[in-house]
């Protein structure tokens, strides 16, 4: 009798020793504790929920399996037991958090027989909480899997009520911060396109807003799902590559490189098309990282390159990278929620980055314009004069811009006399040096508001040049076109002597000038390139009388010569006429050709001598 | 006897009853609640703290004063006590949710003749915790504020712990959205800041960053102040003007409100010195509103007048405005939760509307670049050729755009025979298209690499013009210029004379084209307005041979007439030479001027009826 009381007795000992030998899952010992799962007690797979009666009978009759590792079926019902031991005299309030999240998941106490439902946090992810007693407790868990998966049984974790509620309000805080941040540059991003039609804005859009889907059902946010999170993963690698040829601009800059990207646009969308399939965690595993690290092998080659976008994305992959790697150590080695959240701060700093990035190419891009067009006016400005600039950068047509149409001037006609006799190899430098500083005061007293000036260079021909008066440029206030002209002259020679005295041991070289009124047309042309030109009798004229000083010194001009029109000389004050000589074309038995009524002119011979009177003229 | 002692243990029953009818401030009825004080038993404002003898002796003395008002004062003390009935026949663990963060808060409920100290939750804010009995039960509550203000008694929340973590789940989110997409939108703008340095931007993200700042303070993540939040409005304040003037350009676009900004921002910062002196609300009262309506109309009127950039600010105005709203109506009426985040949310509406403001203001300076580099290369390309304007894009200049130097070509000097006998009516319109239909031949075969054109047009004159064949731009590869260019002559002979079958009834009109061989040298001028010109003796040479058909033809040229310099003659094959006559100059006593040792030259009549089944080589 006492026999079988004994082994009676002995039975439920046997049973509880065994249950006391089991090794515990998780340890709580104190009023603020932070236990990480050790083990894992797998009662199985099932298509479907179990009833209480059913997992109750499991768990009495030990039908569990002790593991280090958890084993999750695609849709299947995954079943297991923990052992939590309190350490504590007293009932504990305990908080059990899954990672991610997943559908109908559910945490039972098993306690006097019956399963006492743990109580759901009200938060975004798998968080249940439940009174223990102190001793040992058999708790009961069981989920519902979005994909095939395993891993270590370590990834469940056991804390006091102010440590979530410490770990909740700053995973809260910062998955929030995440989604603000991301939502408004995606937004922003969205009106930038909208503004710029820029495409690599939608593909920015496009891989942020996959990519932080991914990573809400990473962070249990979203219903774990590896179909689902393997089609976002798929559309963020679409989305990242395209951003990245658009961005950096593979296909003119690196069209290899651009091809292999192409390669691995196939692969994310084949990729995709087979995590629907297959929903395996290995095959995400697997295509993640390569399509990442051929991105940040090309922003690595752009930014190698100088190109200033691509260095903001090596900065944000930098960040993304560095946060992951903080990631896995922090699982590895500490645990710490704080570290928990590095893959959300890397996400958020790479988003950040990237839209620098965009920034950044947009600003090239009006750098570019800028410069262009600063270039193209610079460039203008050596063919224009500066208030056609200013008009064209009002938007004023070339055309527009110079007058056109017939006016009267007064035109010079400069040319040095025999030049080919000057010694060589002085020549061809003094020639141009001469031309150079006459032409050079013909702008003075350029106003562009009222388009007043000296003169207007016509043309620079070799040894001389054609300048007008008047038009198309008016005089300076206060002078005559004809005097104007004259005193320009007369200043040519000042400015010409002093070049030809720089000729040293050098025999006399003079200049002749023709100054004659009439008609001048000012005109651009019709077809080819249209260069503002002038033409009309007055240039004519002013070569005609020019080339009149061979007859009036047949043996050799005595000075430099400046040959006048009747009318200019008409137009003349006195004292200015008086230093003319008078020629009766009838009795010299003249003619100028294609001015058949004039019956005079008048030519003045410039000595050295008459110089210092010429440069108080000047001045 | 019975009866009257029964009466007095009434009364003396009855008068304790009367007085605990003071009206609850929460009342607690169901396991789940959740509800806002609905009154405040005001003890009064003190400079220092009280001792826990002098709290009971206030409670036990009911030295309190019922009130539906709070007043709190700068750096003091305020105490008050709170009636809480727990209805329930259970403890109830109860959360005090306070409004905003204050230096110190602390709550007991009164336990007999001591005072329990509620638990803080770890949380931003002022959130504390403590298992409420069954039954009435007085809380004494003590907060030091760090401002001046009055309120409604009717924000002070009570709830259990789920109620409260869902209210959290949606509010944490909220505001960390907020802080994040602002966040992100300063970074963003500040290396927008560094990128184009536009001031802008700077003024945006130190506007958002004050704003940012006074929300979080406000929203009791950041312990209550006014002196600091006063100072931060005066800033936003500042910042938010400063942003409206440099974004809507107000000083050009409206001076008088860019003005009135100035003294606003300085009624600002005067306001800000005021809250930080007084620690007063009011400051900020009558700041905010001011500053929000100003900015508000300044961008309403640049929207009116056309300005694009200030509908984004119009309308993140007005969505900031209708959130303000929709929160003041909610306080009045609904009381919802959801609906209290209406600021948060229209202030992250209203700081990316901002943003997009920007954006379109960046795109319009971007565009007004491109506009400007567009309309300045399309003057360019009137002016220039195309492989110049190629060379110019490409950053080089303009003299190095087109050859320079000497070089061999073939000069076609071309005329219209008495073109002053033309009908006056007609005259001007076939100048035009004839000269316009002859010069465009010469633009045929243009390729920008060389360059290599039919031939360079040097110059127009009015009823003529002269060109070069063989430089600058060089001839179809392996041609003699002088073959090319009397292939060209013809060709200009019959494109001429279709213009002149266009004018019915007229007499006839013919050409006159004289080819002379020879150097040509094309350069730029040294100084002035930087005219490719080109010039040389083949010029000359061609002009003069043009004008000795008046020799030749004394009675008028009997058709188009085109003169050949020998050398131009020796170049020619033998089915091109075909038509030439040949003219010894010495027999018919011609002289040409400046080709004194020629000999001959050679000329082709051509009719009307003759030209038109020219077959040419040039195509």
């Amino acid at each position: 009798m006492n026999f079988c009381l004994a082994i009676l007795l002995l039975i439920p000992l046997w049973g509880a020793q065994l249950l006391a030998d089991e090794p515990a899952s998780f340890v709580i010992e104190g009023e603020i504790f932070h236990a990480q799962q050790k083990n894992v007690y797998r009662l199985g797979n099932y298509d479907k929920p179990l009833t209480e009666e059913k997992i109750i009978a499991l768990v009495k009759t030990h039908q569990y399996e002790f593991s280090l590792d958890y084993v999750m079926e695609y849709e299947r019902y995954s079943y297991w037991v923990y052992f939590v031991d309190n350490l504590n005299d007293k009932p504990q309030k305990i908080f059990l958090r899954y990672p991610m999240l997943m559908p109908e998941s559910k945490a039972w106490l098993l306690h006097e027989g019956r399963l006492v439902a743990f109580e759901a946090y009200p938060v975004a992810f798998d968080i249940f909480f439940v009174e223990i007693p102190p001793g040992r407790s058999t708790i009961v868990g069981s989920r519902l899997s979005g994909g095939n998966v395993t891993g270590r049984a370590a990834t469940i974790s056991i804390k006091d009520f102010a440590s979530t509620a410490r770990m909740v309000s700053f995973e809260q805080h910062v998955m929030g911060g995440l989604l603000g941040a991301v939502a408004i540059m995606i937004l922003y991003n969205l009106g930038m396109y909208l503004f710029f039609k820029r495409i690599y804005f939608i593909y920015y859009a496009i891989y942020t807003t996959a990519s932080t889907y991914a990573l809400m059902i990473f962070s249990g946010y979203l219903s774990w799902s590896i179909p689902r999170s393997g089609v976002g993963l798929a559309i963020a690698g679409v989305g990242l590559i395209l951003f990245c040829n658009s961005s950096l601009s593979m296909r003119s800059s690196q069209p290899k490189l651009y091809k292999i990207s192409l390669g691995f646009l196939i692969y994310c969308v084949v990729f995709g098309c087979y995590v629907l399939i297959a929903p395996s965690w290995n095959i995400i595993s697997l295509s993640v990282p390569a399509t990442m690290l051929f991105c940040v092998y090309v922003s690595v080659r752009r930014a190698w390159d100088g190109y200033r976008p691509a260095i903001y994305l090596v900065v944000g992959w930098t960040a993304m990278l560095i946060a992951s790697v903080g990631s896995l150590v922090n699982l590895a080695f500490f645990g710490s929620f704080l570290l928990g959240n590095l893959n959300v701060y890397g996400l958020a700093l790479e988003i950040c980055f990237f839209s620098f990035a965009i920034g950044q190419k947009v600003r090239l891009s009006e750098q570019k314009a800028l410069r262009e067009s600063e270039h193209a006016f610079n460039q203008m400005k050596k063919v224009f004069y500066p208030h056609q600039i200013e008009q064209i950068k009002f938007g004023v047509e070339l055309e527009k811009t110079m007058p056109t149409g017939k006016g009267r001037a007064a035109v010079i006609n400069f040319d040095i006399i025999e030049s080919s006799k000057i010694r060589q190899p002085e020549a061809k430098g003094f020639i141009e040096s001469s031309i150079k500083s006459c032409v050079s005061i013909i702008s003075e007293n350029y106003d562009s508001e009222q388009m007043r000036s000296n003169g207007y260079r016509i043309k620079e021909v070799g040894d001389g040049f054609l300048c007008s008066v008047g038009y198309p440029f008016k005089v300076p206030h206060g002078t005559n076109t004809a005097e104007c002209a004259v005193e320009l002259a007369l200043r040519f020679v000042s400015i010409f002597q002093k070049q030809v005295d720089q000729l040293l041991d050098h025999h006399p070289v003079f200049c002749s000038i023709g100054i004659a009124t009439d008609w001048l047309e000012g005109y651009y042309p019709k077809v080819g390139t249209i260069e503002y030109d002038v033409y009309g009798r007055a240039i004519i004229l002013a070569t005609r009388y020019e080339s009149l000083r061979r007859q009036l010194f047949t043996d050799g001009v005595p000075g430099h010569i400046v040959t006048i029109q009747e009318k200019v000389f008409a137009s003349l004050p006195k004292n200015l006429q008086e230093t003319f000589t008078e020629v009766d074309l009838h009795s010299a038995h003249l003619i100028v050709r294609d001015d058949l009524g004039a019956s005079k002119l008048y030519y003045r011979v410039v000595k050295s001598r008459d110089l210092e009177q010429l440069e108080k003229l000047a001045i | 006897m019975t009866r009257i002692l029964l009466a007095i243990i009434l009364t003396v029953y009855f008068i304790p009853t009367a007085k605990g009818e003071e009206p609850a401030t929460f009342v607690i009825d169901s396991p789940r609640f959740s509800s806002f004080q609905s009154n405040d038993y005001r003890i009064g404002n003190f400079d220092r703290t009280l001792t826990e003898a002098e709290l009971l002796q206030i409670v036990k003395n009911k030295s309190y004063q019922l009130t539906h008002q709070v007043f709190v004062e700068f750096n003091r003390y305020l105490y008050f006590v709170y009636i809480v009935d727990n209805k329930t026949p259970h403890p109830v663990e109860a959360f005090m949710n306070y409004p905003m963060w204050f230096a110190e808060t602390q709550t007991w409920i009164v336990d007999g003749d001591r005072l329990l100290k509620w638990n803080d939750f770890p949380k931003w804010g002022n959130i504390q915790y403590f298992m409420i009995p069954p039954g009435r039960h007085y809380m004494v509550g003590m907060r030091l504020s760090r401002a001046t203000m009055k309120s409604q008694a009717t924000t002070v929340q009570i709830a259990d712990f789920s109620s409260l973590a869902s209210y959290w789940k949606v509010s944490d989110h909220l505001q960390s959205a907020l802080f994040g997409a602002v966040g992100v939108m300063i970074l963003y703008n500040i290396a927008m800041l560094l990128v184009y340095r536009r001031i802008y931007f700077l003024y945006y993200s130190l506007y958002s960053s004050s704003a940012l700042y006074t929300i979080a303070m406000s929203s009791g993540y950041i312990v209550n102040n006014l002196r600091y939040m006063g100072t931060a409005v005066a800033l936003a304040a500042l910042f938010v003007i400063q942003f409206c003037n440099s974004s809507l350009s107000l000083r050009r676009g409206h001076p008088s409100l860019y003005k009135a900004s100035h003294v606003l921002s300085l009624a600002s910062l005067l306001l800000g010195v005021f809250s930080w002196l007084t620690g007063d609300w009011l400051g900020l009262m009558i700041n905010l509103p001011l500053v929000m309506g100003f900015c508000f109309l300044t961008s309403v009127m640049s929207w009116r007048a056309g300005y694009r950039p200030a509908a984004y600010l119009v309308l993140g105005w007005g969505c900031f405005f209708a959130a303000v709203s929709l929160t003041l109506i909610n306080i009045a009426f609904f009381g919802s939760r959801v609906m209290a985040f209406s600021s948060v949310i229209g202030f992250a509406i209203e700081i990316c509307l901002f943003s997009f403001a920007i954006g379109q203001k960046v795109r319009l300076s971007e565009q007004k670049a491109l506009q400007s580099s567009d309309h300045a290369f399309s003057q360019l390309k009137k002016v220039f050729y195309p492989h110049q304007i190629t060379k110019i894009k490409a950053g080089d200049h303009l003299e190095n755009t087109m050859p320079v130097g000497v070089g061999h070509a073939c000069v076609i000097c071309f005329d219209i025979i008495d073109s002053s006998k033309i009908r006056s009516d007609l005259v001007k319109k076939f100048l035009e298209d004839s000269i316009k239909s002859c010069v465009s031949i010469l633009s045929e075969n243009y390729r920008e690499d060389g360059p290599v054109a039919n031939g360079y047009r040097i110059k127009e004159m009015g009823d003529g013009f002269l060109c070069s064949v063989g430089y600058p731009f060089r001839s179809i590869a392996g041609r003699d210029p002088a073959v090319t260019a009397v292939e060209i002559a013809l060709r200009i002979v019959e494109a001429f004379q279709r213009q002149v079958d266009l004018l019915n009834d007229h007499q006839p009109i013919y050409c006159s084209m004289a080819l002379a061989v020879g150097e040509l040298e094309a350069h730029f001028p040294q100084i002035g307005v930087m005219e490719y010109d080109v010039h040389g003796y083949a010029i000359e040479l061609a002009q003069r041979y043009e004008s000795l058909r008046k020799k030749l033809f004394p009675q008028g040229v009997p058709g188009h007439i085109i003169t050949l310099h020998s050398a131009v003659f020796e170049a020619l094959s033998l089915d091109l030479r075909q038509g030439f006559v040949e003219i010894e100059l010495q027999v018919g006593k011609y002289f040409v001027r400046d080709d004194p040792l020629v000999k001959s030259l050679y000329y082709r009549l051509m009719s009307a009826d003759e030209v038109i089944p020219l077959k040419t080589h040039v195509s």
